[in-house]
């Protein structure tokens, strides 16, 4: 490994337990951008919160999982912290220096510390420049390690470093005469040659074929324990961040919902997502099925979130607070037709307008029949499926006019806390209820909700 | 379950040509599946699974080339000539892709796409009855015929992946090639997705030969299992026996390499896969092989039962020689995959 100079002045002095990164309140938001109609009539195109107030630090020398699905932000933040997408909002100190806001000059010599690795390795290396050429455009771009000749000196040490052995043998390949491995394994290398104190791993082995896996997962390990390296690990598998973390944040639509020392999370998972996520992990074991009690659905629109919790539509253990609204009776109107015959949904289908009129409306207006009929169809979906979460959120149902108005349970965001007497904090209100609400979700001083719950 | 074969296969070769000469990406392949036994085919990328699936639908791209006894139904189907070969698509066999996300066509709606398939697959069909068809397979998947007449890019990947499983169920076919049919998705719509294969089986009772690399879905959704290694199947069994006891050591390393809940220590196999214009001689998997003896390389393995293993380990009478180990040469990393 080439050694550089440690850096004069400031951000070295700073004190060894001190956090090496914090985070705090961290907004990467993206303008969606609307089609040209739209923008000439001035109609606002939204925007989806990626990564939506996200805190959190990270120690010297740890290694911390963000662990979630598509489109839970996970990478989004990792981009965020090496400055390759703009934070909106919130800040991010790196060894107490904010990068928010910094200009790509400036931030250029701290990237020096921050390095990433990303998923593909077919996609990470240009194809008409050698992987030697690749590996030594970092140390031109930072203006190290001086002349030809030394460079090359570099960059074989660095490929061997990461198993490249002889160096020789790769240096002047191109990228298509190696294989997915080894590819990863000179991404990496690309990676460590100016000597990073953090390394964003954005799912490094989810591209491979399982027997390499276990290599890379290997190598990223050692380069761990021999160069101090701290790492964040962006993943969507849970059985490699259990092997390779020490502290596993779980993301979901933007936000933490649940983060912990990796043997909590995982022996005993509180949030409902995380409970969902760690029992639906097909393991290589046959005496052990899948449950049957699945999260519905997928992950909603960034776009058009919903209302109070994020997972609360998909989750089993919802109830009052957690943000039901009007589109949710849709969602259990559609499941419902899932499972009745061809005449009954046509039948029941007309009854209920369509589905423009659930998502900004606290009514179901009623189309091809009288309200009373809609009446009657929810109270019929209610009767026969009593342990659906969507009717603890329901308080009222009043007839309006032609539609059904439908009274909700205000919607309360539950925000990440510590739970008491574990080092785990989770953003769920079964764990911090809000006002109003035992724990466990009972709902202690609704007057609505004794008088018009048993409509 | 009856002892009927809806499909079995002897000695299946497939091959095409490559720069270097042909590449036997299968080679030699035996194999059979019942009404509504699920066999997981499994091995690394470039083992030959994928290829072995299209061959079976006779999927071929131009250039390969099939051979062997593929009897299905009653009938040898590479003898059949190629219409009445095509005819044995869609409603005899069917095929579920990897990529949802590109394989609907993007101007067609959902509606459209399955009355198109039933229009060509079954022609006495009235319209009406294509309708209620396509919709009882949508409801089985748990689409929402609320959604019936949407466009592809209205869906997520997981809907998506419920469409196409329900195109291919539409035309109620005997035997289904799931080629990763969960691979781009997500942890929960996966376990989603593997929960409504279950459900299939219990209702329609195809035949399901599930292509995977990953050993989970294997102990999640299969009966059999069938380990590929360089074109050739190394062991095949029930999947509690296999898993269990694996006979083959290409079998031990995989499912020692998979890292699960479970993994307290990283294992990997040495080496890389080989490549299939000149595979090693004898036994492919010797070179990578820690048990790798003298006759390994020198005469190709016969099939040991129970699990029809391509093991020299498994042969009890084998000479002194024969058994001695192997010299190998020490694999260095980079050589790997």
């Amino acid at each position: 490994m080439p050694t550089r100079p440690e850096p004069t002045g400031g951000s070295a002095t700073a004190q060894a337990d001190a956090p090496l990164v914090e985070i705090t309140d961290l907004n990467v938001h993206f303008a969606l951008r609307a089609s040209a109609a739209a923008r000439l009539v001035g109609r606002s195109s939204g925007t989806v919160r990626a990564v939506d107030g996200v805190s959190l630090s990270l120690a010297r020398g740890e290694v911390l999982g963000l662990v979630g699905e598509s489109g839970s932000g996970k990478s989004t933040l990792g981009r965020a912290l090496l400055g390759l997408v703009h934070a909106t909002s919130g800040s991010i100190r790196y060894q107490g220096d904010e990068l928010t806001g910094l200009s790509e000059a400036k931030l250029r010599p701290l990237r020096r510390d921050l390095q990433m690795v990303f998923q593909d390795p077919h996609a990470s290396f240009n194809p008409s420049m050698t992987v030697g050429r690749s590996v030594a455009d970092a140390l031109r771009i930072h203006g190290l390690a001086g002349d030809a000749e030394q460079r090359r000196g570099a960059v074989l040490a660095a490929l061997e470093r990461v198993g490249l052995a002889p160096g020789e043998r790769f240096i002047d390949k191109y990228p298509a005469e190696l294989s997915g491995g080894q590819k990863q394994r000179a991404v990496i290398a690309r990676a460590i040659i100016l000597d990073p104190k953090l390394l964003v791993a954005d799912e490094p082995i989810s591209m491979l074929d399982m027997s390499v896996r276990a290599k890379i997962l290997g190598l990223l390990e050692e380069l761990r324990d021999e160069l101090g390296l701290t790492y964040v690990y962006i993943t969507h598998d849970l059985a490699s961040a259990r092997f390779f973390c020490d502290r596993v944040a779980i993301m979901y639509l933007g936000k933490i919902v649940e983060i912990g020392p990796v043997a909590e999370i995982f022996d005993n998972p509180r949030h409902p997502y995380t409970q969902a996520l760690i029992k639906a992990i097909p393991e290589p074991d046959p005496d052990k099925a899948l449950p049957r009690d699945l999260p519905r659905g997928e992950i909603p629109d960034a776009a058009n979130p919903p209302l109070g919790c994020s997972f609360h539509p998909r989750c089993p253990a919802a109830f009052g607070p957690c943000g039901w609204e009007p589109r949710d009776v849709r969602m259990v109107l559609d499941q419902r037709w899932t499972t009745v015959s061809g005449e009954q949904y046509e039948a029941e289908s007309r009854l209920v307008a369509d589905e423009a009129h659930f998502a900004s409306d606290t009514e179901v207006h009623a189309a091809g029949g009288s309200p009373g009929e809609v009446l009657a169809l929810l109270e019929d979906e209610r009767t026969s499926r009593p342990a659906e979460p969507l009717w603890k959120g329901v308080v009222g149902r009043t007839v309006v006019g032609r539609s059904v108005q439908m009274q909700m349970r205000a919607a309360v965001e539950p925000t990440l806390l510590p739970v008491r007497d574990a080092a785990v904090s989770v953003s769920c209100h079964l764990y911090h209820p809000p006002a109003g609400y035992a724990a466990g979700g009972k709902a202690l001083d609704d007057p609505r909700a004794s008088s018009n719950e048993a409509q | 379950m009856n002892g009927e074969h809806v499909l079995s296969v002897e000695d299946m070769r497939v091959w095409y040509s490559g720069p270097g000469g042909p590449v036997r990406a299968v080679d030699g392949v035996s194999f059979s599946l019942r009404p509504g036994e699920v066999l997981g085919l499994v091995g690394e990328s470039g083992c030959g699974k994928s290829t072995l699936g299209r061959g079976l639908l006779g999927l071929l791209p131009r250039g390969a080339a099939a051979d062997g006894t593929l009897r299905f139904d009653g009938q040898d189907v590479l003898a059949l000539p190629a219409k009445q070969r095509e005819a044995l698509r869609g409603g005899g066999m069917g095929l579920i892709f990897q990529e949802p996300m590109t394989r609907l066509d993007p101007l067609m709606r959902i509606s459209d796409h399955f009355d198109e398939a039933l229009k060509t697959h079954e022609k006495s069909l009235s319209k009406k009855e294509r309708q209620t068809r396509a919709l009882d397979a949508l409801r089985a998947l748990g689409i929402p015929p609320t959604r019936f007449r949407n466009y592809p890019h209205e869906f997520s990947g997981g809907m998506r992946q419920r469409i196409m499983i329900a195109l291919a169920l539409a035309l109620r076919p005997k035997f289904i090639v799931a080629d990763e049919p969960t691979t781009a998705l997500d942890v929960l719509v996966e376990a989603q997705i593997l929960r409504i294969l279950a459900d299939i089986r219990e209702r329609f009772s195809p035949a399901i030969l599930l292509i995977t690399h990953n050993l989970g879905i294997v102990a999640e959704a299969c009966d059999h299992v069938a380990v590929m290694y360089a074109g050739r199947i190394v062991e095949q069994g029930p999947v509690r026996d296999i898993f269990a006891n694996p006979s083959h050591p290409y079998t031990q390393a995989l499912l020692r390499s998979t890292i699960s809940l479970k993994t307290q220590n990283l294992h990997s196999i040495p080496g890389a896969p080989p490549d299939l214009v000149a595979p090693p001689a004898g036994c492919r998997f010797h070179p990578r092989c820690e048990h790798a003896m003298q006759v390994c390389p020198a005469k190709q393995p016969p099939q040991f039962q129970p699990h029809r293993s391509e093991c020299w380990l498994l042969e009890p009478a084998l000479t002194g020689a024969e058994r001695a180990p192997l010299e190998r040469e020490e694999v260095s990393v980079a050589d790997e995959a």
